[in-house]
């Protein structure tokens, strides 16, 4: 299974307006389309998880990810910031792309970890800061991912 | 003659090791009683006192003050050695101006009181000086004796505060200590260069000198694993020594140097820290000791009108008053800065500070080492008590993990480049019931040890982390992105 399939464009904002950590998070939340009392448990969980060491993982990608009983398959979403936030990534630089990755509690297809393995591994190509940075659509994201192939 | 000495000496010895024996014994009563653990160290110095079962006489300030220098140096040099980088950088900030402005707030702010009051100027001046540092261990020893963990960044605030503003306290001392003593030449903006400079060419040196001795000390290739506390230990003298000798401060020069030696590479880290923890808790120890036989009971009873005025407006006025204002920049909610204006413990560097006037011949000086004593003892039984419950109160305990039953590290002469660390499986990690088979590792990275309760527990691939369980992994430095996403920020940073 390739990352391709599991993101869609209508989850993929490439102007995220947010300017703080808990904005951005809430922003790539909504990209969900879940209900307001979902949404604030997801928030919670994320936030809990990005005080116990950021998901910023340098060159300017952050992999916020959590496990919730919101939702009953794995989700994912991308954002992106051209100016860059503050998110206390382990380089220390601004991060400009988010990915969000929520899974179940109890995932049948034990997809969680692999696809955030991907994630982590698509991060590592040495040209993709520099394309995420210049995509003009959401559907260039997706093609992107249909090249890369992970 | 020779019977004579070796006979004197060992009773001298057996005292010392009794006094030292029933200190370290009643650590275990702080814990349970919830007083800080100077305050403990300081009754069985006054016990031993001439007012109390009149073992030792003591009445040498000048002994006192070179025995608490040693000993603050030796307790600076290890804090500074514990004090990890990454906590500097995350609250230098405000602790920086809470050590610098937040000293200066509250000298200024106890001084025109105790004046108000009915102080002389020049021992009212004083006193603000002496007691405006804080002591953060005490803090945490109250902390630790209650079990309660609090929030990091408060933590960390009140820890940095208390490792930088012991300096700025010395400095202010001992140049108000000069002008009281040779009147009224030293104008208030010579002061402030003075202290400025004194920090500043202190802070260089001390820094330099971390920076070298931390580039020597991989490279030396000591034959002995003892042999590198020991140079330590001589870094620390020389540290302090050579920016005082110069006119500097050599207290936050001792500091300034620890924190770069503990944040370079330092071969056998465990055991020359553990040394340093060890001769820390022995110079602390001592230096309450000396501290209690040196009060004298009868003294303090004069002294307690004022002394429980300042003690009131310092807790009350001055340290809140500083504290507000030194944090509005900086974005802390109004129960965080409450809590840190309350907590400012005073610890032995007041008591310490507070023989420096009767040795510079201060007139009067005895008034300050008493009314200082005071304000300690209060300080410490009032908002030490205080703390367990305040905490609890304002919410401000941390949800970080408990440390691990058993801990697991590498003691080697040489840097490698892999690491060993340690992480603590939290239910909002990605890992928590996950089998090891299933981790996506990097090559270089190997799971080494789980510690789940009080089991070790050799890690095979379907064995799966739980909740609770703390992780020990070797990693090399380039996969620590992957890392810190999976396992979350490792237990010692």
């Amino acid at each position: 299974m390739e990352l391709r399939e599991f993101f869609s464009e209508d989850a993929v904002k490439l102007e995220l307006e947010g300017t703080t950590k808990d904005e951005v998070l809430k922003e790539l939340i909504s990209l969900l389309a879940l209900d307001e009392k979902a949404e604030g448990m997801l928030f919670k969980m994320l936030k809990r998880r990005e005080n116990l060491g950021s998901t910023g993982i340098g060159r300017g990608i952050a992999i916020p990810h959590c496990r919730s009983l919101v939702v009953n398959r794995l989700r994912v979403a991308f954002g992106r910031k051209k100016s860059g936030l503050d998110f206390k990534a382990i380089d220390d630089k601004p991060v400009q792309f988010f990915f969000l990755i929520v899974a179940p509690p109890l995932e049948v297809s034990n997809q969680y970890l692999p696809v955030l393995g991907k994630i982590a591994q698509f991060s590592k190509e040495p040209d993709v800061p520099e394309r995420l940075l210049t995509l003009p659509t959401p559907a260039d994201f997706m093609a992107l991912l249909e090249e890369k192939k992970i | 003659m020779l019977d004579a000495i070796t006979t004197s000496h060992a009773l001298a010895l057996a005292l010392f090791g009794t006094l030292l024996l029933l200190s370290v014994v009643s650590s275990r009563a702080a814990e349970r009683t919830g007083l800080p653990l100077s305050l403990l160290f300081l009754g069985v110095g006054m016990l031993a006192g001439s007012e109390g079962l009149d073992l030792i006489a003591f009445e040498d300030y000048s002994l006192a003050y070179r025995l608490g220098t040693l000993a603050l140096v030796l307790i600076l040099f290890d804090g500074g050695l514990n004090t990890p980088m990454a906590s500097v950088r995350q609250v230098l900030g405000p602790a920086g101006v809470l050590a610098t402005v937040g000293v200066l707030l509250t000298a200024a702010l106890l001084a025109t009181g105790g004046w108000l009051l009915g102080l002389p100027l020049p021992i009212a001046l004083l006193v603000g000086a002496v007691v405006s540092s804080t002591d953060a261990a005490a803090v945490f020893a109250v902390l630790r004796g209650a079990g309660i963990n609090l929030r990091r960044r408060v933590g960390l605030t009140l820890e940095l505060e208390s490792g930088l503003n012991d300096p700025l306290a010395i400095i202010l001392t001992l140049a108000v200590a000069d002008w009281a003593v040779r009147g009224t030449t030293v104008s208030a903006m010579d002061l402030v260069v003075d202290v400025i400079a004194q920090a500043a060419i202190g802070g260089g040196l001390g820094a330099g000198i971390g920076m070298l001795a931390s580039l020597a000390l991989p490279r030396l290739r000591l034959r002995a694993a003892g042999l590198y506390p020991a140079f330590t230990l001589a870094v620390a003298c020389l540290a302090y020594a050579v920016p005082t000798l110069l006119g500097a401060s050599g207290f936050l020069a001792v500091y300034l140097a620890g924190l770069m030696l503990g944040n370079g590479t330092v071969p056998f880290r465990t055991s020359v820290v553990r040394v340093h923890d060890a001769v820390a808790w022995l110079a602390q120890i001592v230096m309450f000791l000396v501290l209690g036989l040196l009060v004298f009971p009868s003294r303090l009873l004069a002294a307690a009108p004022f002394g429980l005025a300042v003690a009131a407006l310092l807790a009350l006025i001055a340290r809140p008053a500083a504290v507000a204002l030194c944090l509005a920049p900086f974005r802390y909610p109004p129960r965080e800065i409450g809590y840190i204006g309350w907590v400012g413990l005073r610890g032995a560097v007041p008591i310490i500070l507070a023989t420096a006037p009767i040795l510079a011949g201060v007139p009067n000086a005895a008034l300050v080492f008493d009314v200082v004593f005071f304000v300690v003892v209060v300080n410490a039984v009032v908002q030490g008590a205080s703390v367990p419950w305040l905490t609890r109160r304002l919410d401000l305990e941390t949800d970080d993990p408990p440390p691990p039953a058993a801990v697991l590290n590498v003691e080697a002469r040489e840097a490698f480049t892999s690491e060993l660390r340690s992480f603590y499986v939290d239910e909002a990690l990605s890992i928590a019931g996950v089998r090891l088979a299933d981790l996506p590792l990097p090559q270089s990275v190997s799971v080494m040890l789980i510690v789940r309760e009080r089991d070790l527990i050799a890690p095979r691939g379907d064995t799966t982390l739980e909740v609770g369980d703390h992780v020990y992994l070797i990693a090399h430095p380039d996969d620590g992105a992957t890392v810190q996403l999976l396992f979350g920020r490792a237990e010692t940073d």
